[in-house]
């Protein structure tokens, strides 16, 4: 019954700059997972630069990935909604978390 | 013989025996294993850095739900704080108490915490401290100042909830693990509620005196309690093997095998003693000169009114129900007149003396809302708080009226300091009867009304009392403390707690010689009158009915068969004429071993 192209995970990945002043600290990080627990899919989160990629829907994760301001991130959707849910962080982070 | 010595000297290198002084505060001997409640410092934590501490794998459970509950409450917390900044503040401001509750939520986190106490077998706040430790160091390392400074969030939630985890006594005590003896710093009524009484054996706290609360709990429930130990808590750990030896105040750690099978023995031969004075409980409660003294029981479990004829109680002298008051809603008008109503019929003809409202002090309800007063004992407590806030007495008056058709009951209010107040309630009372009238609802029209004395004032005024009320009790734990002015649960003053002070024999005397002249009855229900010691000096006063935890009732009916009551008026004349609470005592004590040898050295409180 499932469509043979549905048994394949959907998956998307995006690249954004941390661009607000003070870095990803709780209240911007929180706004994140907030956004990303709204979602289905699985949400990774990883600095370029190497380390653990954190989960997007833990806020413990995210702050231990301790991105200041110009830090590069990869953000990863895996999930039916996996698109929009990258297209709507990676949006999120390049406001600037609407923060200065 | 020699092997033998030498082995018990390495044994006991090896387990370290340690043994701390503390003030006796109910009788008993109880060997078993320490649980550790509520250690907490009083001023929120900023972080919890300690070896970690290992539990067994039937505990786990046990464990699991204090983390649950500990994350359930800092989130109430948090969202009420969230809340009240909302109102008040900015968004920013909000949104930071916003994130706090994610970290509360954080699922990956709550899952790191539930596979160290179940996979690890470490207690919830070991495994807590330890994840939170790692990543608060992965946050404070990275460069940037400020987001090395924002790990503060994250140390400010970890406090939160080990806070809730290390001072959130009142659920652990729920449901212990097994048999347990309770060791805490102290334990407040409202801690104690709920408390799982099958599998406490004892009790011993760090401060208190012999009538704070879990040493009047203890004595209710028959466990021994040792109250008072300096420094106990940084000592025990939970799952150490204690003895808690109620007759000397003495509580020891890790005891050696010798030590172990010397309390056996101990054990033992108490329980004979005990079990030998209960065979008198049938008895007549009479002295050797023929007076009676009636014996009632103060009790706060309505359903231990079954007990009371086993211990030879005539009767309830003090029906405390704050414990309704404490659980998780205002009873009703109904919930407490069917209370009320089922004591008073198990207890037939006997007198069971219901006490009104008694909130306040160390006595507070989550209940009602209280304001935090800088000196609650001086504040707005007990019967103050029920005129404040009529709408706590009047359900409670109307269900004691109502409930009074079923049994012999009587109405006591407590804590009075002037007559007015005495008026006031006694116009209330009149009101309510009149609106039960006008319902046409049964009730004990001719209820006796009585007037607990426990402050100075009204033991001065008690002559004013007597000619309003039917019956004065004199409630002494309150008494000796306002008019010694000691907080009799600070241990630093503790021992200027003297409720054998001339000056407390001269206001019992004055009461007394009050409720004579007036012809009403008069009775003693605070902690005094459940002591051997101090029994004679009592009914030398003229005292004739004492009411106190049935347990204490065995040894106290012996000593009133034992004793006659003219010897015992003129050791109590004696004693007005000391000028300390050394002299009484000495008097009390020669007495006591003269007429019953073996109570005074079962040294049963």
């Amino acid at each position: 019954m499932i469509p043979e192209n549905e048994m394949a995970v959907k998956e998307s990945i995006k690249e954004v700059t941390i661009k607000n002043k003070l870095g990803l600290h709780a209240r911007p990080a929180s706004l994140f997972v907030q956004m990303a627990s709204r979602f289905d899919s699985e949400i990774t989160v990883s600095r370029k630069d190497g380390g653990e990629p954190a989960d997007g829907k833990s806020l413990m994760s995210m702050l231990i990935l301790t991105a200041s301001c110009g830090t590069i991130l990869t953000i990863k959707g895996e999930g039916q909604d996996s698109e929009e849910a990258v297209t709507a962080l990676a949006e999120l982070v390049d406001r600037g978390f609407d923060e200065d | 013989m020699k092997i033998e010595q030498e082995n018990s000297i390495t044994e006991q290198t090896a387990v370290q025996e340690t043994v701390l002084k503390g003030i006796a505060a109910a009788s008993g001997i109880e060997i078993g294993i320490a649980l550790v409640v509520g250690n907490a410092p009083d001023q929120p934590l900023s972080f919890y850095e300690t070896s970690p501490v290992s539990i067994s794998e039937q505990d786990v459970p046990f464990e699991l739900a204090r983390f649950e509950a500990a994350l359930e409450a800092t989130r109430n917390e948090i969202t009420e704080i969230c809340n009240k900044v909302k109102v008040s503040l900015d968004e920013n401001e909000a949104g930071i108490f916003e994130a706090h509750l994610l970290i509360v939520e954080d699922k990956k986190l709550k899952k790191e915490v539930v596979s160290g106490i179940q996979d690890k077998l470490l207690t919830a706040e070991s495994a807590f401290s330890l994840i939170m430790q790692r990543y608060i160091t992965a946050i404070s390392s990275v460069a940037d100042p400020y987001l090395k400074e924002r790990a503060a969030d994250v140390v400010d939630v970890a406090g939160r909830i080990l806070g809730h985890l290390l001072g959130w006594k009142r659920s652990l005590l729920d449901h212990l693990p097994g048999q347990r003896i309770v060791v805490a710093k102290e334990l407040t009524p409202s801690d104690t509620v709920m408390l799982d009484r099958e599998n406490v054996q004892a009790f011993a706290t760090e401060t208190g005196a012999k009538t704070s609360h879990s040493a009047i709990l203890a004595r209710s429930m028959r466990i021994p309690a040792v109250v008072g130990i300096p420094g106990i808590l940084s000592k025990v750990h939970n799952g150490d093997v204690m003895i808690i030896d109620g007759y000397q105040g003495v509580v020891i750690l890790n005891p050696t095998p010798q030590t172990l099978e010397a309390y056996a023995l101990k054990e033992a031969e108490n329980a004979k003693i005990y079990n030998d004075l209960l065979t008198e409980s049938t008895q007549r409660s009479e002295t050797l000169d023929g007076y009676r003294v009636a014996l009632a029981a103060n009790l706060d479990d309505p359903n231990k009114a079954d007990e009371l004829e086993k211990y030879g109680a005539f009767g309830v002298g003090l029906f405390r129900t704050e414990y309704l008051f404490l659980k998780d809603h205002i009873p009703t008008e109904e919930e407490q007149y069917e209370v009320y109503s089922a004591l008073a019929s198990r207890c037939g003809a006997a007198p069971v003396v219901i006490r009104t409202l008694d909130l306040g002090g160390d006595k507070i309800s989550s209940l009602i809302n209280f304001v935090q007063e800088p000196n609650p004992f001086l504040g707005l407590r007990s019967v103050r708080l029920c005129l404040a806030y009529p709408h706590l007495l009047k359900p409670q008056l109307r269900a004691i009226l109502r409930a009074g058709v079923h049994g012999n009951i009587c109405m006591m209010f407590p804590m009075l300091t002037c007559v007015d107040e005495l008026d006031d309630l006694l116009r209330i009372l009149e009101q309510i009867k009149e609106d039960l009238r006008r319902e046409k609802i049964r009730f004990a029209e001719d209820i006796k009304v009585g007037v607990m004395i426990e402050t100075p004032a009204a033991a001065l005024s008690a002559d004013q009392f007597a000619e309003r009320c039917d019956f004065l009790s004199i409630g002494t734990n309150d008494l000796v403390q306002y008019t010694m002015a000691v907080d009799r649960g600070n241990e630093r003053v503790a021992s200027l707690y003297r409720p054998l002070h001339p000056v407390i024999l001269r206001l019992i005397r004055h009461i007394v010689k009050s409720a004579e002249q007036a012809g009403i009855w008069v009775s003693i229900c605070g902690e005094m009158a459940a002591d051997p010691m101090y029994i004679p000096l009592l009914l030398g006063l003229g005292v004739r009915e004492l009411s106190m935890s049935p347990v204490s009732l065995a040894p106290a009916k012996h000593v009133v068969r034992s004793m006659k009551y003219i010897d015992a008026e003129a050791v109590a004349e004696r004693a007005l004429l000391c000028s300390s609470q050394e002299e009484v005592q000495e008097l009390a004590q020669v007495f006591l071993r003269m007429i019953a040898p073996g109570v005074s050295d079962l040294n049963i409180t």
